[in-house]
Order: C-alpha cells, then structure tokens, then sequence
C-alpha cells in the first residue's frame, strides 16, 4: 500500500472504530435479525395455523419495508456529522496536514462508514438469512442474497446522500436537518406524488379487483428511477417477479441506477467540500 | 535566505468584511516570525488562508515553491498546524490522537511518548479526550503538531489557555524548533514571549500589514521612549523642578522617594547624572525600554 493510501486507510479506519459501536447500528443489526427471524416464524400464524421459520420469499419480503424505513435512517444517523463536525471542531486543519486533499479525506469516510454500514445492514441479514436457511430451507437463497445486496447499495445511497449534506453546511444540525428532509422525500413525498400522478393521470385504481399486476403504466416505473427508495423497491419486485416492470429494468439496470444515486451525491459532495470555506 | 511562506496581495473579504487586505509578506528559513494584531485583525483569517482553508478573494500564497489552495491544500510540505479553536476527537486518549495523527501524517509513531512527556501529559497519555481540562487540550494540540518534526510551524494562538510553565514550553518548543532548522509562523497576544523568541514581527491592523521588522528595529525606529523608575535618598520634590525643566524628560511623575520618568534611550545616563548635581543620591533605579507591547499598542491605538 503506497503511502496516500496507507493515511486514507487511517481515516476510513478511525471513521469504523468510532461508528461500529455507535447505538444506532447496533439497535439496526439486531432489528434487523430480530424482525426477520421473528415475522419469519410467527407472521401469519392465522392462516397458517402453525409457527415456524419460513422460507427467503416471505423474509425479502418483510425485510423491504424494513430497509427502506431503518437503514436510511441508520445511513443518515451515521454520516450526518462526519464532514461538518471536523469542520466545526477544527479538526479538518489537522487532518490536512496530512497532505491528503480534501477529496481523498471525504472519500477516505466514506470508506470508514461503509463498512459500519456493511457490518450492521449485511451482518444483519446474513445472521438472518443463515437461520433461515438451515430451519427452513436455501431454496431462493439467491434471490435473497441479491436483496442483501440491493439493500446494502440502498443503504450506502442514503449514506452517500447524509455526506452530501455534511459537506455543504456549516453547521451539525443543518447537516441533520437536511439528512431528515431527504428522508422524508424520499420515504413518503416523492411516493404520494407519484401516487397523486397516477391518479391523476389514469384514475383512481381499482384496488378491489386485485389486479395490482397491471396497476402501473410504464412511466410510473421510469418515474420511480428518480427515488432511490422506489428504485430499490423496484429491484425487489424484480428478484420477485411481482408486477410487469418494463424489460430494460432488469436487475443489473436498477443495480446501475443504485450505484449511481451513490456515486452523483459523493462526486457532488466532493466538488462541493473542496471549494468551502472551512 | 529563500522565502518559506510568501503572500502576494492576499485579500479575503467575507461578505462585506474585508478581514484581509492586500497582505504581501515574505517568511524565510529558519525564521521565527511573529504575527500580531489587535482582535479581529484579520490573523486567523491568513494563517487558515495559508493552510488551504479559506478561498482568497484575491492574490496568492506560497508555501515551499507551492501554491496553495483549497483542493490541494497545503500538501506540499512538511508542516505542523495548531489552529486557534480546535475541539479535539473526544472518544481518543491523548495517546490515541497522537498515534492517528502519526498515521494521518506517515510518520513513525515512536515519537508519541515522546511527545507527550515534553508537553506534560505523560500521566494522561493514556486518558480520554474528552476528561481533559482546557490547558491539558491546548497541550496536547501543541504536541500533534510537532510530530514528524515539520519544516514549518504554524501556530495560532498558541498559549490560549495554558499555565505559566506552559507558557515557556511553548517558547522552548519553538526555539528548540528554529535550532533544528525549521521556520516558525506564530500568532500570539503574549507580547513578551513573542519579542523573547521573534526574529521578525509584523503588525496586522484591521486586515492590513502595518509593519514588519525586527523589534529593535521598530523600538529604535518610533522611538518608543524609556521609563525608568529612580529611588532617591529623599523625597522627589527635591529634584522636581530641575527634572522638569529639562528638555530630556518626556514625563515626570513623583511620589514620596520614588520617581518615574520617562526619556530617550540614550538620556538615561545624563539624568541620573542631573539627580546627582542636585544633591540627592540615586539609592536604586530599573529601566525598561520600550517594549513590543508599546510597539505594538502605538500600532493598534491607529496613532501611527
Ligand atoms: N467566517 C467568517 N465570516 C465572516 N466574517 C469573518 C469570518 N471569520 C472572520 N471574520 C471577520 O474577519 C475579521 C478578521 O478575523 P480574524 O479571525 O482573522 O481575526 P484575528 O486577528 O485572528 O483576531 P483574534 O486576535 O481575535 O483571534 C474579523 O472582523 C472577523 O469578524
Ligand atoms: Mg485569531
């Protein structure tokens, strides 16, 4: 390891020691394996008459809502400060003297959080997904390990998105704030206004005859695209097989469109950090 | 002597404020220089300019033959930074802030002990942050930025908060660091430390550079006079009308044996001698030249 990357490493590592054990992780990893296991075992006990774990379709499923409700805030709660609390302590002096840029000290923790991320998001559903699979079974054990995946992207999205927020403020709570906005867009206002556009546009839809399958036009599907939130949730439907998404939105396009709701804000985060004044 | 730090008509202006204006200054190797300024004076505002902080409106910096900015930051030297607020990571022990900052800076991290020992932490190496009282922070922030030994210090406000015996480390580091080769950039409101230990000054005075000289230079160039306080063998009203009338007392002022006046430097002598010709022993006397704080106040009063 050359010698930039040895101080990166010592940056991203600092950022994992001191998040690692932050509570909010922790209380999302063991939500994580608690509500899945739990819901896994006891969920619909009334129809099916008896408790016991099943199998990885019913776990994806309840473990969407999940991720996108949990992890996003976890995400936010992780990175909010990260950039503004150097800044404000004036510890970002220090850690220039370090000759590392500015850029490679943002991106340096966004290594470190990523892997507190990993730990708590991945660990979590792989404790999970592990009980399942030996109290129930590994079939779709695949499809689960692509909404681990998924998930973890969806995550680091959010994380990517906290980032942004803390390099462009100059104050914690406004980093904060921020981190709570985007949170709120994108779990519940961007959805209603689709929602209010669906209406709108094709009336109001016929809940009734259950025909969810061809409840959405084309649009609303590349529409979503702009919420990392419903994109995510998109996926899910794909390693599902629910609903008629368009063909060109197969699982590596909304991979692809994940990576880059994580990429845009970091870069942008990053153009932005480096002309501030600290 | 080559120049180490060289500001052209540097300028930030914050939305309204001109905190600096038009700075042109040149630091050289090896050299201790001391950056003074009333409150306000637009000090911090250079020194973050200098460490890639803050975006000039106008002009430049340079720092070893590089040009600093906000994206490269000061990368290229060896350089140690003690900022004027700094709120130390709190969950790391000292010797835990020094040994990332080791890391951070690719050096060795062999000098930590070490570090902490000369800055009178060696008992509280091994505590949180977080527990440390004020001194003990400032203490700490001073020994982060020696380490690796820099080629530049830049030290902003460096005694903030420290004791009296942490005041003479401070002047101690800084001359054992100019011993070694390094350059020192320092801002301080401790006057006498700075015109102990300062090769150069410069006074800054609502964001511009008033003077830059050594300071015997400036004491002898503005004349700053000197005090002396005189004990005589009896009481001072014996010699008041004669000192008074003298052209080389700028000021008199007695009270039962003593007397303090003030004069040129080079009076000093021939006053004594004018005490004596009145027929009143000289049982004791101190003479203070003018100082750097009187320097400094002449500048800052805007008198100049
Ligand atoms: N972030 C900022 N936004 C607006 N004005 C600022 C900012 N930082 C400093 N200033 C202004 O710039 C001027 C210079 O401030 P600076 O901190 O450089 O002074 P200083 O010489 O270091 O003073 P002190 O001796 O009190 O530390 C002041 O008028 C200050 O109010
Ligand atoms: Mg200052």
């Amino acid at each position: 390891m050359n010698s930039k990357n040895k101080k990166v490493m010592a940056i991203a590592k600092k950022e994992f020691m001191n998040n690692v054990r932050n509570k909010w992780v922790f209380i999302l990893g063991i939500i994580f394996v608690g509500t899945i296991l739990l819901t896994s075992a006891y969920g619909g006990m009334e129809t099916r008459g008896e408790a016991g774990i099943r199998g990885f379709e019913f776990t994806i499923n309840i473990g969407t809502s999940m991720v996108l409700l949990l992890s996003s805030v976890v995400a936010i709660m992780v990175g909010y400060k990260t950039v503004v609390e150097e800044v404000e302590d004036g510890n970002i002096g220090l850690l220039l003297t370090s000759e590392l840029k500015r850029k490679e000290i943002v991106t340096a923790k966004f290594i470190g959080l990523s892997a507190v991320i990993a730990s708590a998001i991945i660990g979590g559903l792989a404790i999970g997904g592990l009980v399942i699979g030996f109290a129930a079974s590994f079939e779709g054990a695949l499809d689960y390990l692509y909404f681990m995946i998924l998930s973890f992207l969806f995550s680091l999205v959010f994380l990517s998105l906290a980032i942004l927020m803390s390099s462009m403020v100059k104050k914690k709570s406004h980093a904060l704030a921020g981190g709570i906005f985007l949170w709120l867009f994108f779990n519940i206002i961007y959805e209603l206004v689709l929602f209010g556009l669906l209406v709108a546009r094709e009336g109001m839809p016929d809940f009734a005859e259950g025909n969810f399958e061809f409840l959405f036009p084309e649009w609303y599907w590349f529409a979503s695209l702009l919420s990392p939130n419903e994109t995510f949730w998109m996926g899910v439907n794909v390693i599902l097989g629910r609903y008629n998404l368009p063909d060109i939105l197969s699982l590596p396009v909304i991979t692809v469109i994940l990576l880059l709701w994580i990429i845009v804000p970091l870069v942008l985060s990053l153009f932005i950090f480096e002309k501030k004044d600290l | 002597m080559s120049g180490v730090i060289k500001f052209r008509n540097l300028t930030k202006i914050y939305d309204g404020i001109t905190a600096v204006d038009s700075l042109n200054l040149e630091v050289k190797k090896g050299e201790i220089f001391g950056f003074l300024g009333p409150n306000g004076a637009g000090k911090t505002t250079t020194i973050k300019a200098m460490m890639g902080l803050l975006k000039p409106t106008k002009g430049s910096i340079v720092v070893n033959g590089e040009k600093i900015s906000t994206s490269a930051g000061i990368s290229s030297s060896s350089v140690g930074y003690l900022p004027e607020v700094l709120d130390l990571w709190d969950n790391l022990s000292g010797e835990e802030t020094l040994r990332f900052m080791s890391d951070l800076k690719g050096v060795s991290r062999s000098e930590v002990e070490k570090l902490l020992h000369k800055v009178g932490l060696s008992r509280a190496g091994d505590r949180k942050v977080k527990g440390y009282s004020k001194g003990m922070r400032q203490r700490l922030a001073l020994a982060q930025s020696l380490l690796g030994k820099p080629d530049l210090l830049i030290l902003d406000e460096p005694s903030t908060g420290l004791d009296p015996s942490g005041v003479a480390m401070v002047k101690n580091i800084i001359r054992e660091h100019v011993d070694r080769g390094g350059t020192v950039f320092l801002s301080s409101h401790i006057l006498p430390v700075v015109e102990e230990v300062a090769h150069r000054v410069g006074i800054i005075v609502e964001g511009k550079l008033r003077t830059v000289d050594s300071v015997s230079n400036l004491r002898d160039q503005l004349q700053i006079p000197t005090k002396m306080n005189i004990l005589l063998s009896s009481n001072h009203k014996k010699v008041e009308k004669y000192l008074r009338k003298s052209p080389m007392i700028k000021s008199y002022s007695g009270s039962k044996n003593m007397l303090t006046v003030t004069c040129n430097k080079n009076d000093k002598k021939d006053i004594l001698d004018l005490i004596e010709e009145c027929g009143v022993d000289v049982v004791d006397f101190d003479i203070k030249e003018g100082s750097l704080e009187d320097i400094f106040l002449s500048f800052s009063r805007g008198d100049m």
